[in-house]
């Protein structure tokens, strides 16, 4: 639910090399510092990280679908004599697969066109290792005035993301539970 | 971040860094508000934000009845096509897929530079609310409906009169969502307004980051305020949140 650039300011200054918290913490544990943002395998890692932020959302998502899972179908397995792993791994999970396929195309759609992180903390670098797609995209659209290429990599988008949208959706279907509504 | 907004410069590269700052700084935030023209960010925001909410709920709300209340052929292929397109406008209100079309044809309108191009759009509906409402629609009991047409009332008087005061839960659960997400829209804005009076709040404050020296207390006390909003809204409307969600995520 937090904006994406506020959060990205933030861990700017969180992974800052010298002054930052992540660093410091690091240090006072005896462990090497790491230059987050000027490393290209550590700039991706720090963006998965960011990522990780907007797992309030999904949360949010996981906590409603839970309180709708009706108390009747615990107490009727409790009477049946199965344990807390049981009624987990019986109840709970079978009937959450519909959430979780909601939340995995959910997060793999916004994944594929993940921009504003990257846009503001690394600007697509270093080496190029943050230039992702969308933007690639952008900067051929505004700042080398490509927009005949710019479409096409948009078009290109479009098909990739009906492909994975499709795929995920065909893939986890068959094990996605459906009955007992909740 | 709150803690770094009240710092004073000198503290914020201090080494030990101190996780609360010694003596709480709050002019920071005056001088954050100062740096920038915050104010007017700020209106820029509240305009998008108030006219894109408006018009995404509106629109999605007649589309989302269209396709639970009325009967016609077709309509189940059409509500289809409007679930396999969530997960494009997934990134809303602009999203890389549709952004270079709509740029063209805003750009031969002269829209660009103006508030336009971010709230028409939003006027079309959107397929993840069109989707939530009609979930909210459809458990609506249809003999109401009915009974309000034997009475004598057309389709309109029925939407207005019947079902939207009947929706209110479902459209204020819209409405905050709607808000939050164009509130912190960052691309729309930057694509389309290059006339720095015209900036939003989410790029504007990009100003701090791009001057060379990064006054750091200044960034993060105008971050605070720039949330603050947001979770005032949060706050007021926490219930409905998590109701909210779960109509569009459980069928």
């Amino acid at each position: 639910m937090l904006p994406a650039f506020a959060l990205s300011f933030v861990f700017i200054w969180l992974l800052n090399p010298r002054y930052g918290l992540v660093n410091r913490a690091l240090i006072a544990l005896g462990l090497p510092s790491i230059n987050w943002l000027g490393d290209p395998f550590w700039a991706k890692f720090s963006i998965v990280l960011l990522a990780q932020m907007g797992a309030g959302q999904f949360a949010l998502i996981f906590l409603a679908s839970l309180r709708a899972i009706p108390k009747t179908l615990y107490d009727a397995a409790r009477i049946d004599g199965a344990n807390v792993l049981q009624r987990f791994v019986r109840i709970t999970l079978p009937l959450m697969t519909p959430v979780f396929l909601y939340d995995v195309v959910v997060g793999l759609g916004l994944a594929l066109q993940i921009f504003t992180p990257a846009y503001i903390m690394t600007g697509g670098g270093p080496a190029d290792a943050t230039l992702f797609y969308a933007l690639y995209l952008y900067r051929n659209a505004f700042s080398y005035s490509e927009l005949g290429y710019a479409a096409a990599l948009s078009t290109i988008l479009f098909g990739l993301t009906l492909v994975v949208a499709v795929g995920v959706f065909r893939y986890f279907n068959q094990q996605v539970n459906y009955e007992v509504g909740a | 971040m709150l803690s770094t907004a009240l710092k004073p410069p000198a503290e914020v590269t201090a080494f030990p860094p101190t996780v609360w700052p010694e003596a709480p700084r709050w002019a920071n935030f005056r001088d954050a508000v100062q740096f920038i023209p915050f104010g007017r960010y700020f209106v820029n925001s509240l305009i998008v934000t108030l006219f894109g909410t408006v018009g995404t709920v509106g629109s999605s709300f007649i589309i989302a009845y269209g396709l639970s209340r009325i009967r016609w052929p077709g309509r189940e292929l059409v509500f289809y096509i409007v679930i396999a397109s969530i997960f494009i406008y997934i990134q809303f209100p602009v999203n890389p897929v549709t952004m270079i079309p709509l740029f063209t044809l805003f750009a031969s309108l002269g829209w660009t530079n103006t508030f336009l191009p971010l709230i028409v759009p939003t006027f079309f509906g959107n397929p993840f609310y069109i989707f939530l409402l009609r979930q909210f629609l459809m458990q609506i009991p249809f003999e109401l409906s009915e009974a309000a047409k034997i009475d004598g009332a057309n389709e309109f008087q029925v939407l207005r009169f019947i079902v939207l005061p009947l929706s209110l839960p479902a459209i204020a659960v819209a409405s905050v969502l709607t808000s939050v997400t164009i509130w912190n829209d960052f691309l729309g804005p930057l694509i389309y307004l290059y006339d720095q009076n015209m900036y939003t709040l989410a790029v504007g404050l990009s100003f701090y980051q791009s001057t060379y020296e990064v006054q750091w207390q200044l960034l993060m006390a105008a971050s605070t305020l720039v949330l603050l909003p947001e979770l005032i809204l949060f706050l007021l409307f926490q219930r409905a949140f998590i109701r909210g969600i779960t109509i569009g995520s459980l069928k």
